[in-house]
Parts: C-alpha cells; structure tokens; sequence
C-alpha cells in the first residue's frame, strides 16, 4: 500500500512539474501571439483623452475619437474634438496588407481640404506627444507581432519578461523589454530603449478591462526618461466590434 | 461710432453664445478666433495693428448636408497720404450650403478652393486671389462665390466640376478636374480651367487664360520623402502675353527630432518679352520646442533679381487654444520691380491668438 501511495505521489508530482514548464515555456513569439488573440476585435471605436505634461509638469490636454477597422486594407481615422485650436483635425491612415503600401491623409480644418501627407510624418512625435505614431498604432491594436519580434528573457506563473527587437525599419527603438501579464495576456509595462541602449521610454499600462471579449488597458501612461516629460492616454467609451461604415475611412468623408 | 457698432453688436453676441447655458443647446457649432496684432512696419517707419474676430458657425446633417458660415470683423489701421486711418470690416470669408447623394456632393456659396499639393505658390490654385493685406498673403486666399460638384466614380476617383463668379470681375470662372487617389502610392489630378488671371497686368487687366494643369503628390525611397509636383499649362487670349509653363517641384521630410523641411522650385515662362522668367526657390522649416510651442522659418529667394525674403515665427503656447505669436518678415536685395518684393513688406509683429 505504501509503496502505491509512493508512486501515485511521485506520479502527480512529475505531472505537476510537467504542467508548470509547460505553462513556461512559451516562446516570445507564442507570448506575443496570446497578447494578440486577447484583442480580436475587427472593428473598435475609442474616445481618448490625451494629456501631455512638460518638463516643468505643465499640462495641455487633446481629445480625440479613434476608429479602426481590420480587412485587406488597415483602415484608421483619428479625428480632434478639442481643444478649439486643433478640433475638427482629422487623419486617415489606409494600410494595403498585400502591397505594405500606406496612403496617409490628412484634414486641416483651416484648409478646408485633405492633404496626403509622406510616410516620413510617422516620424518623431505623434502631436506633440510622448509617442511615436507606430506606438499609437502598436498600442491600441495590440499588433506587437507586426513589429517587434520577441525574446523570452524571465517567466513566472504570473508574467513573462520579453525582450522586443524590432522588425519594423521605422522603429528608432534599439531594443525594448515587455512585462506581460499571463491572466489577461497583456503588456502592464514596456521598457523602450535609444540606440545609445540608454532607457529613453517607460510606458505602463493600468486600468485592465473586458470589453466585447477584448482586453484593454484604459490608461497608458508614457514617460520620456531622458526629456523628463509624460503623456496619458485614458480611454473612454471603447466599443469593439461594432459596424463601421466603410465610408467613414475616405477622403470623401474627411472633407466633408 | 458707426465703425465700431458692428464690432461692439458682434462681440456682444459672441459673448452671450459663449457664456449662456442655452449655448449648449444651439442647433449648429460655434467656435472661431480672435487675434491681434502689434506691428512695426520696417520700411516705413509705422506703428500698425490688426484685430480681427472670426466666427464659425456649422451644421452637419451627417450624410445628406449640411452649412458652413465664417464671419470675418477686422479691425485695422493704415496709412495713406501718410495719414494714419482705421478700417473696420465685416465680411463674409465663406459661406456655403452643403448638399449631398449618393456619389455626388454639392456646394454652393462663397468658398476657398485648396486645389494644388505646393506650398503657398501653388500653379494649381485657380480661383481664389491672394489676400493682400494678410502679414502673409501666400497664405490667406479670398473667397469666391462659386456651385461645386464632386462626382465620386468609387473612393479613389473623382470628378471635380466648378463654376465661380470673382467679385472684381463681372465673369464666370470655371475648371474641370479629375483626381485619383492611392495610386502606387501617388494621388494626381489633371485639371482644366477657363477664365481670368488672378493678378492685374496691363492697364489693371486681368487677362484671360485657359490653363491645363497635372498635380502628382507622394512618397519615395525607404525613407518615405514626400515628393510633389504641379504643372500647369498658361494659354492666353490676349497675344500679349506668353503662353507658357508654370511649374512647382519640391519635397517635404520629417525627422525623428520632429524637424519638418520642405523645399520646392518654382517656375513660370515670362509673360513679357521684356521680362525674366520667374523663378523661385521656396524653404520651410518648423520644429516644436519644449513640449507645446514652436517656430518656424520660411525663406523665398528669387533667382532672377536675387531677392530674399526670409519670415521667421514663434508660437508659445500660454494655455490652452491661447498664444502668442511673434514673427518678421526680412528681406534682402529688394526690388521694388519683383512682385514678390511688393507682396512682403518688411515688418515685425507680436500678437495674441486665442481659440474657441
């Protein structure tokens, strides 16, 4: 009798052991691919509120609506509602996934006309913010996989640590370094690194929630190390999967 | 009295629409600008200013229509005869009706036509005169009464149908254009325009032209630079004048750092026998500085009488949708003979402007 209570115990251990590195061992890539299947919604519509700080913690703050629909074409169309100086300001960014082709255009309300704006615009800042337009875009589509591929560097039963190194040409980033919580299978922080391989960016993620079946951190703070200045993004009214017009991502649209 | 009337009824009536809780409630948008500015005017040794207050009021009907009404009061002083005057106008900058099926949009009213992918010099700009007595007159365009149609093929493809009628001129204007857009990455158009110059020549003549005109706008390279180009075709009625090219080719860039550059080369065959071609060399620059505000410089040089005019500007930021502008306009190697020497007097100014 003893002798089977023995083996039955070694037996559950060695499968509890079994279960454990299994649960640890995903690679950056499976890692990355849970983080997206968290977030498979084909449409979302978003109310941000964007408030950016200076050195000197002086604050401006920006709201937009943001709209994105998944297909062939990646269509996304951020538009300004306040305050006065930049409302009614609106871009549209259309991503052709077979050719990687982009045609980004942009509304001024001053103009009264759309503008297609160069690809070099992503660069640098997105509207005087502390994040890149490819951080916008990464962020709030959860399309990490598309830009960074990943290496695991630490794992626990409740997060992984992933070193990113981006695929992407445009990313400035040398290197970044990922905290990935394993309940909900999203970032809560994200370390961005310069070229100099010196911390340039903190990003945290808080305020977890389920929306239509799709996670998503309602606030994102974004923190430049190195200028001292701050950006948060709280998001308000998210809707997933709802209908969204085609014609709402032209530039028919735009100009009127 | 009777200058400022207009202007005290106006202020009073922004006032309450701002400040009343039935704002809220009003059945169209609000919002505008006021800016005021100090100006030295360098050439001529006096002490300017302009006020003006701009009123937007919209409505949008979502997909069927909507209107668009934007009041201009303009408060300013000038001098003639070396007197120093105050002008005031009220004016109607655009004001249009929108109406919309299903693949084509109407307007009709007094608008701005943005045609053209240049910067400020824009070949492509058939209808909308340069305002004169803006600080920057490339950059401010007078409105014409004009019914536009927009005939949308599908999302990339339209046709583009105006017919204007200018106030100066007791003459119809009208234009033909078709625009194509995401193709291999380029948008273009081709263009067609019957009517009247938009500058005086001979004996305050406005000269009768038909134009022909390609616009191409783009990216290129790795790097994405944006490239550009317009080209238009002058033909004149009059034998008078040269039929001829004008064209614009340029590229814009931005850096990591958020440094914008733009450069592009203009050129126009003379109109004149006894006149150069003109040709012109137009640089942009803008870059936003500790976090909310920003300069910018723009340098125009003309390569035939080597006239420079170089107008650089700071915006800071004093709260939010409020700002102090500041800028000059310099020049070097002025010739009075270069129209482009007449259109930017030498100058300094600092102002305000505040959004709502």
């Amino acid at each position: 009798m003893k002798k089977i209570s023995t083996i039955l115990l070694l037996g559950l251990f060695i499968l509890t052991l079994s279960f454990a590195a299994a649960a640890q061992d995903l690679s950056g890539e499976e890692v990355l691919t849970n983080i997206e299947n968290a977030r498979q919604a084909e449409t979302a519509s978003m109310q941000m509120t964007m408030e950016l700080y200076n050195a000197a913690g002086d604050m401006r703050s920006r709201q937009l609506n943001s709209r994105h629909k998944e297909g062939e074409v990646e269509k996304s169309l951020i538009e300004f509602t306040s305050p006065a100086d930049v409302a009614g300001t609106a871009f549209l960014s259309l991503e052709d996934n077979s050719s990687s082709e982009e045609d980004m255009y942009l509304f001024l309300p001053v103009l009264g006309s759309v503008r297609k704006i160069s690809g070099s615009q992503k660069n640098g800042n997105f509207v005087g913010s502390d994040l890149s337009y490819i951080d916008l875009t990464v962020f709030s589509g959860a399309n990490y996989k598309d830009n960074y591929q990943a290496d695991v560097l630490d794992s626990s039963n409740e997060e992984y640590l992933l070193k990113l190194n981006p695929t992407d040409p445009d990313i400035n980033y040398k290197y970044g370094k990922m905290w990935v919580k394993t309940d909900i299978w999203s970032p809560k922080k994200v370390e961005f690194y310069d070229q100099s391989e010196e911390l340039l960016k903190t990003v945290q993620l808080e305020d977890f929630k389920k929306i239509d079946n799709n996670w998503i951190a309602q606030k994102i703070t974004v923190k430049n190390e190195q200028k001292g200045t701050k950006t948060v993004m709280k998001m308000t009214e998210i809707k997933f999967n709802i209908n969204l017009d085609d014609q709402l991502f032209t530039t028919r649209y735009l100009e009127r | 009295m009777k200058k400022y009337l207009s202007l005290i009824i106006l202020i009073t009536l922004v006032t309450l629409c701002a400040f009343s809780t039935a704002a809220a409630e009003l059945p169209f948008s609000l919002s505008g600008d006021f800016k005021t500015k100090y100006i030295y005017d360098l050439e001529n040794e006096n002490n300017l200013d302009q006020t003006e207050l701009n009123l937007e009021i919209e409505k949008d009907f979502s997909y069927t229509g909507g209107f668009y009404l934007n009041l201009g009061l303009e408060s300013y002083s000038e001098y003639l005869m070396n007197n120093k005057n105050r002008e005031t106008e009220l004016s109607i900058k655009e004001g249009y009706f929108d109406y919309y099926t299903e693949n084509i949009d109407w307007r009709a009213g007094k608008q701005i036509f943005n045609w053209g992918s240049s910067y400020n010099i824009k070949p492509s700009n058939y209808f909308n005169p340069i305002d004169i007595g803006a600080i920057n007159p490339l950059e401010n365009r007078e409105g014409i009464n004009a019914l536009q149609a927009k005939y949308y093929l599908n999302n990339v493809q339209h046709f583009t149908a105006v017919v204007g009628l200018r106030e100066d001129i007791n003459d119809f204007q009208q234009a033909l254009k078709f625009t194509k857009r995401r193709w291999h990455g380029f948008d273009f158009s081709l263009s067609l325009f019957r009517g009247n110059e938009l500058e005086k020549y001979n004996q305050n003549e406005y000269p009768k032209v038909t134009k022909a005109g390609f616009d191409i706008t783009g990216d290129i390279g790795q790097k994405n630079i944006g490239i550009f180009s317009e080209v238009v075709y002058n033909d004149f009625k009059s034998p008078i004048f040269n039929d001829g090219l004008e064209t614009v080719v340029g590229f814009d860039y931005k850096f990591e750092n958020n440094l914008y550059l733009l450069g592009q080369y203009y050129y126009q065959k003379r109109l004149f026998e006894n006149i150069d071609d003109s040709q012109i060399i137009s640089l942009h620059a803008e870059k936003p500085f500790w976090q909310f505000h920003s300069w910018e410089a723009n340098l125009l040089y003309d390569l035939n009488s080597e006239l420079i005019v170089l107008r650089p500007k700071i915006i800071y930021s004093l709260t939010e949708a409020m700002e102090i502008e500041a800028g000059a306009v310099l020049k070097a190697n002025d010739d009075q003979r270069s129209q482009l020497a007449r259109a930017n007097e030498e100058l300094i100014y600092l102002g305000i402007n505040s959004y709502f």
